[in-house]
């Protein structure tokens, strides 16, 4: 099924190819500035990996993924349940599932598996509106995984889940009448979900709603991460130069908050052209998805759209205290291996998409 | 899957009539295996996209305008926030000043104390460490892990929390020795407050405790904060501004662990001064013990210089208790004992003197020349005054004013307050510094009470504002509405032996980090003349004797044929023997007190001494044999000395 004929290669999506090494590239320098050599020459060797992962799937047909949408989706909830009940506890949680001396993170795989079955579900549609009836199938495909991640724990990661089934259905054509009875609905269980966190998590919700609140608990990060990106100005201090990010006064520096440090030693500038990198990437992922041959095509490039921007939008907005702390990395710039093959996957699929617009 | 079928368009306009024709129609370049979708789904699919597209420009605007607003608004701002963040400065607290009695024995010091603390940050497993900390500690894991949570509110995860304070020195080895396999255990070392002898000049030394919130608003702004130790009560609060020196300040950077990357500024703690006191230790502890299972006072004063050589008060207390983390139950057991451990009385209590008091209308009948040393007045073992029968302790015959304070005879004063007024005693008891503050170093002093004019006019009902020619019968004695501290009676004596009025004091010498020294005590010129005649002093010195003459002396039992010792009992009804039946079979808080004001040596007087006993029952049998040897110690260290 891998092929690679002459159009493939006129057709490849050279741009998105290398605005995502670009980003990756800026995550390399970031991790090394936020971190030591061990993170900074494995992060390069993941995000390398990722680069070839995106060139390899995109020769991937994708259709040939979708009709085994079902099947992966169903092998990713065993391994998620596998890991429930025998993975091991890191850093408390049941997320990490060791192969070898790495460590992998099914859940975030699973994003990809979840994109699929649900483009998958929707393709299978008629093309016509629809209403939230349509959304049962598709929900369940959603729920389940974002259960199985939630309790062990890592709500974060388990939140990524929903906006893809937003994206989607939106662009899949759901009514706006029905749309806007879910968005009222979800908003109004918010409340009851408050009541479903874990005591740590409401003080960041709380504080995130008041940050002068408890400076030194719960609001040390939304403090700290604001003090160091606050303090880079317009043209930041020089890459390797932050002060906040060098005396480790970032928790969670070259993971969560590496876009702090981008904001501290880049300044006003570096943040402006690494978000307009991320810009380019999404709309351009989001133009193969009016590019797409197919329903399913245009699913898949829109899920992943979606995540990349749930991501970019929660994990940025913490930074500036514009979302409260969740623990999501950022794709593409924060370290982590895991979260980079997934990036990378997700981006060969949406050049798979694009490739074949028009072959058949 | 085909898309070919009648459908039902969507409702927006726009799509409604452009769109119908192509429902039908098969896509353009279609010429394979798989269906491609109809142009009418395409463009609704590529409507919404471009609204995904338009929304998408949206938040990442929203977001460049957030970084706008923080990085370049407010950037300024932010930078200062950022160097206070890697600037610290560290409080470096200074050791408390040692205070030692006038030969130098501490009675105040500090010693070392360790706590384990937890820094959350580095703790591998919580729950091992725990309990780990909790088998060596010899406390529960559930304790350790409600302390942890309840200190951490607040508190960053680099910062050491506290967990177990003052732990004994010998676990200290064995929690540092394991600090590798239980990482983010951590032993701090601090200064605590140490008491050598213990309960020793308890309510002159006071305690230590952490400041409070009235204190802190009150106090030096810039030199106490939150957490510092401050002096709580005695002489630990009222010079805690000579004993708790200055803090230094360590400015330093430091990231985020608080680990110290480089040190700016140094500026070192001026420690707090060392306090000699007047006190002996020597006299104080066996005042002390003397007092041991009693309630009462001591007082021993340098008639010459004011300086206090011990003060006493029973029940006491042990002051190490307050440095430690003590237990609500510990602190109640010492605030609502009804006994009142905390309580000084040599100071803060004031009681009826009795016939201590008639040593000063002694002084009001000569100064006013009612009587002379050698008026004599015949003692039938009571009499008729003011329609009253006022009794004497016993038939004395013809007594003068010698044989009267020796046998504390009760008619001789009745007869001479006949011929003095209530201002002529009351004018004299001011004078030798009764009813008000000796103004001694420590707080709380209670005034006593005088029958002054004022008292009267303001005194309960049925009073009235009167005063009655028999009242003054009583107080010729001691009796009615008269009271007093012990530090007063003391001082009172010792203003007696010398005919100056010289203020109590317990420092003797402050002597700062740095060597410098001074003297605290009040000099002799600030002294004040009570213009006590010499032949006046002559003749109540002389009455002091006879008071510890063998056989007759009501002071009897305070003598040593060895020395000039001289004194006055003095036993104050605490209920009518009429009422309250005899004395030894009376319940203890219908008891008399005990009283013994002691000066020696008569001939030339170096020391003056007051022994009170609540409920002690007779001055003569309860208090005069304390003071008796005490006075002896006195002496006996000073031929030490001397030889």
């Amino acid at each position: 099924m891998i092929l690679f004929d002459r159009r493939t290669f006129r057709a490849f999506d050279y741009l998105l190819l290398f605005d995502l090494s670009l980003l990756f590239g800026v995550g390399v320098l970031l991790v090394a500035s936020a971190s030591d050599s061990g993170h900074f020459q494995r992060q390069i060797v993941w995000a390398i990996t990722a680069i070839i992962f995106a060139v390899v799937v995109s020769a991937i047909d994708y259709r040939k993924l979708i009709s085994r949408a079902y099947e992966l989706w169903a092998l990713a909830m065993f391994v998620l349940v596998g890991l429930l009940l025998f993975g091991p506890v890191t850093s408390g949680t049941r997320s990490w599932l060791n192969i070898g001396s790495m460590g992998v993170q099914p859940s975030e795989l699973t994003k990809i598996v979840v994109i699929l079955a649900l483009a998958h579900y929707f393709s299978e549609l008629d093309p016509l509106p629809f209403g939230t009836r349509r959304l049962f199938v598709a929900a369940v495909l959603v729920l389940v995984p974002f259960i199985l991640v939630a309790v062990q724990p890592d709500l974060g990661t388990a939140s990524s889940f929903l906006p893809i089934l937003a994206g989607i259905a939106w662009v899949a054509g759901i009514r706006y009448a029905s749309a806007m009875r879910l968005t009222v609905a979800s908003v109004g269980m918010a409340p009851f979900g408050y009541f479903l966190l874990e005591d740590y998590q409401r003080a960041r919700l709380l504080t995130f709603l008041d940050p002068g609140r408890d400076p030194l608990g719960a609001a040390y990060q939304i403090v700290q991460s604001k003090i160091a990106v606050g303090s880079g100005g317009l043209v930041g201090t020089g890459l390797y130069a932050g002060s906040q990010s060098k005396g480790n006064f970032l928790p969670a520096q070259h993971t969560d908050l590496v876009f702090a440090v981008l904001g501290e030693e880049l300044g006003f500038i570096g943040v402006t052209l690494v978000l307009s990198l991320y810009l380019v990437l999404l709309l351009r992922v989001l133009q193969t998805a009016r590019l797409a041959r197919d329903r399913a095509g245009a699913y898949i490039a829109t899920g992943v759209a979606t995540v990349m921007l749930y991501h970019l939008l929660v994990n940025v907005g913490m930074v500036i205290g514009f979302a409260p702390i969740t623990g999501i990395p950022l794709p593409l710039l924060s370290y982590g291996g895991s979260s980079a093959l997934t990036s990378g996957i997700a981006i060969g699929l949406v050049i798979s998409v694009r490739n074949r617009r028009f072959l058949n | 899957m085909n898309t070919v079928g009648p459908w039902r368009p969507e409702s927006s306009k726009g799509s409604k009539g452009r769109h119908w024709g192509l429902i039908f129609r098969r896509n353009h370049s279609a010429s394979n295996d798989e269906t491609l979708e109809s142009p009418i789904v395409l463009s609704r699919m590529r409507r919404r996209i471009h609204l995904a597209e338009g929304f998408v420009i949206l938040m990442v605007t929203l977001l460049l305008l957030g970084f706008w607003r923080l990085q370049v608004v407010h950037g300024e701002h932010y930078r200062e926030l950022a160097e206070n963040n890697r600037h610290q400065s560290i409080i470096v607290r200074a050791p408390r000043g040692l205070v030692t009695d006038r030969k130098g024995s501490l009675l105040a010091a500090n010693r070392p104390a360790f706590n384990v603390a937890i820094v959350r940050e580095e703790l591998d497993d919580r729950d091992a460490t725990l309990q780990w900390l909790a088998d060596v500690l010899n406390v529960t894991p559930a304790m350790l892990h409600k302390r942890l949570d309840q200190r951490q509110q607040g508190i960053p995860v680099f910062r050491p929390i506290v967990i177990a304070g003052d732990i004994a020195p010998s676990l200290v080895p064995a929690i540092e020795a394991r600090s590798f396999e239980y990482p983010g255990v951590l032993i701090q070392s601090e200064h605590k407050r140490h008491y050598p002898k213990g309960t020793v000049a308890a309510h002159v030394m006071g305690y230590v405790g952490e400041i409070n919130a009235v204190q802190l608003a009150a106090w030096e702004q810039d030199r106490y904060r939150m957490g510092d130790i401050v002096g709580q009560l005695g002489l630990e609060r009222v010079h805690d501004s000579l004993l708790s020196g200055f803090a230094g300040v360590e400015e330093i950077i430091v990231n985020s662990a608080g680990r110290t990357i480089r040190v700016l500024n140094q500026i070192p703690p001026e420690p707090g001064n060392t306090l000699t006191l007047t006190l002996d230790a020597r006299l104080q502890e066996q005042a002390e013990a003397l007092l041991e299972g009693k309630k009462g006072a001591i007082v021993m004063l340098d008639v010459n210089t004011g300086g206090t050589l011990a003060l006493a008060s029973a029940p006491t207390f042990d002051p190490n208790m307050f440095a430690r983390r003590f237990s609500q139950a510990e602190w109640n057991a010492v605030t609502n004992d009804p006994a009142t451990p905390l309580q000084n009385r040599a100071l803060q209590s004031a009681y009826p003197p009795g016939s201590i008091f008639k040593l000063l209308v002694a002084v009001a009948g000569l100064e006013a020349g009612r009587i002379r040393p050698e008026t004599t007045v015949t003692c039938t073992g009571g009499g008729m005054y003011y329609g009253q029968y006022r009794s004497c302790n016993a038939i004395h015959g013809r007594v003068n004013l010698e044989s009267a304070i020796g046998r504390s005879c009760n008619v001789y004063f009745y007869e001479l307050g006949t011929k003095l007024s209530r201002e002529q005693i009351i004018e004299v008891a001011q004078r030798y510094g009764l009813g008000a503050q000796t103004g001694i170093d420590l707080l709380d002093e209670a005034t006593g009470i005088l029958p002054t004019k004022e008292w009267i006019a303001q005194a309960l009902p049925p009073r009235d504002g009167n005063w009655y020619l028999g009242e003054t019968i009583g107080l010729s004695i001691g009796q009615g509405p008269i009271n007093t501290t012990p530090l007063q009676l003391a001082h009172m004596v010792a203003t007696l032996a010398t005919g100056l009025k010289m203020k109590p004091y317990l420092i003797e010498k402050v002597e700062s980090s740095t060597g410098n020294s001074r003297s605290r005590h009040v000099p002799h010129d600030q002294a004040i003349e009570v213009d006590l005649r010499p032949d006046h002093r002559e003749a109540l010195l002389a009455g002091m004797r006879a008071a510890l003459k063998p056989v007759t002396g009501t002071g009897r039992r305070a003598a040593n044929p060895n020395y000039d010792f001289g004194g006055k009992t003095g036993t104050t009804q605490v209920a009518s023997a009429v009422a309250a039946g005899p004395e030894e079979e009376r319940p203890e808080g219908l008891r008399n007190h005990a009283w013994f004001v002691g000066i020696a040596p008569v001939e030339k007087p170096e020391i003056a001494i007051v022994v009170f006993i609540e409920h002690g029952v007779g001055g003569g049998v309860a208090a005069a044999p304390v003071a008796g040897q005490l006075m002896t110690t006195y002496f006996e260290a000073t031929e030490e000395t001397k030889r």
